[in-house]
């Protein structure tokens, strides 16, 4: 399955729609088990970008979100949802290219984003 | 026979979703244990059997290459084949874990047909998959030299009392000996099936059975080796005959043996593999 564009998180540029990813129609009660697991993974995520950007610690919460990302992505593409893992995929090579000063916003941007479609999934599997 | 998967990955969505594609893959699974990281696999391995590993690499507390850096270390987990299941590509780092003894690599996420495909590479490396290669070499053999037929177990079977067993060795890129043991009556069968020009006596019978190991083995050693350029010295079959039904309980409570059912009668047979 060909993913979305997710270059935007690397350049600030605009992203698709949280509302047109792609869920595969098989992923059955998994749905349930990947939402409950990415949304604690993305609160953590949203914990230790606000902890970097308080300059704490930075080599300890750079550790963290890379490890969260990685995790995020691994699971999205073994559930078949492979427009998250896309996203994960480029803001795993943002974090590394972008300045110190500028990550936390790209995380938390990835955070916002990400929620939301994780949400837009939980509202679509009740409808 | 039904083998026992560890699967060893930090998240319990992502061993769920391995473990279904494994029962989608329709295979003979026995158990499927289940650990977070290196540590609680090794953990694992110490107290289950254990037939085949699925690891992820980066995992807290210890990642998947010191997993196996460790298994290797120890007598009774290091020809356990581990298989390495990672979002990473085929990277130098994949590279080395193979040279150190991983067996394989599967990409997140892998689909049934592609768990199927690992197995069959595993499935012929293994001295216990070379079983069911011996039995079908021996099947084809019975049907060539003598229109023999293998077929379906039956219960009420009667177990052979005087028996031959029949030894062949071969030594090459691989070394070991198999053995093929069977009833008198049997032997008769198969004797008069070949066109044995002697009077059926017991030289007949056990020169049947050897004639039959050996064309098993002949046709047995193309199966398992990768190239047919690969060379084996062969033994010259030996037999020995037994008249009482011993030989035959012990020979079958050896979990390696296999008993076939060939039209009626009863016909084990046995891998031994060298290292």
């Amino acid at each position: 399955m060909k993913t979305k564009d997710f270059l935007g998180i690397r350049n600030n540029g605009p992203l698709p729609s949280p509302q047109e990813v792609e869920v595969p129609s098989d992923i059955g009660d998994l749905l349930n088990d990947y939402v409950e697991s990415t949304s604690s993974m993305l609160e953590e995520i949203e914990e230790a970008a606000l902890a970097y950007e308080s300059g704490d610690d930075r080599e300890e919460n750079a550790t963290t979100v890379r490890r969260i990302l990685h995790k995020i992505k691994g699971e999205s593409s073994m559930v078949g949802i492979d427009d998250m893992s896309e996203l994960c995929h480029q803001a795993e090579y943002a974090f590394e290219e972008l300045a110190e000063n500028r990550r936390p916003d790209m995380l938390l941007r990835f955070k916002d984003w990400a929620c939301a479609a994780i949400q837009d999934m939980t509202e679509q599997t009740f409808l | 026979m039904a083998l026992n998967v560890l699967i060893v990955d930090d998240s319990s969505l992502t061993r769920k979703r391995i473990k279904r594609i494994i029962e989608m893959a329709c295979l003979d699974i026995g158990q499927f244990l289940e650990a977070e990281n290196g540590l609680e696999a090794l953990k694992v391995l110490g107290e289950a059997n254990v037939d085949l590993v699925l690891a992820d690499l980066n995992m807290p507390e210890m990642g998947g290459a010191e997993m196996v850096r460790q298994m290797k270390t120890s007598e009774a987990t290091k020809s356990i084949p581990v298989v390495v299941v990672s979002t990473e590509s085929r990277t130098t780092r994949i590279k080395d874990l193979l040279a150190e003894g991983v067996k394989d690599y599967l990409h997140k996420p892998f689909t049934p047909e592609e768990f199927r495909e690992i197995m069959q590479t595993l499935w012929s490396k293994e001295t216990i998959e070379f079983g069911d290669v011996l039995t079908k070499a021996l099947s084809q053999a019975l049907e060539t030299m003598a229109f023999l037929t293998v077929v379906p177990m039956e219960d009420d079977l009667t177990i052979p009392e005087e028996t031959i067993l029949a030894e062949i060795s071969f030594t090459g890129a691989k070394t070991g000996t198999i053995q093929i043991l069977a009833g008198w009556n049997f032997c008769e069968i198969l004797a008069e099936n070949i066109g044995a020009l002697s009077e059926m006596d017991d030289k007949a019978r056990n020169d049947a059975l050897k004639e039959l190991a050996n064309v098993t083995c002949g046709l047995f050693l193309p199966m398992v080796v990768s190239s047919t350029a690969d060379a084996f010295d062969i033994t010259v079959p030996t037999t020995q005959s037994y008249d009482n039904s011993s030989r035959w309980h012990k020979f079958v409570a050896d979990q390696n043996s296999c008993v076939l059912n060939i039209e009626g009668y009863m016909v084990a047979t046995k891998l031994i593999f060298e290292d």
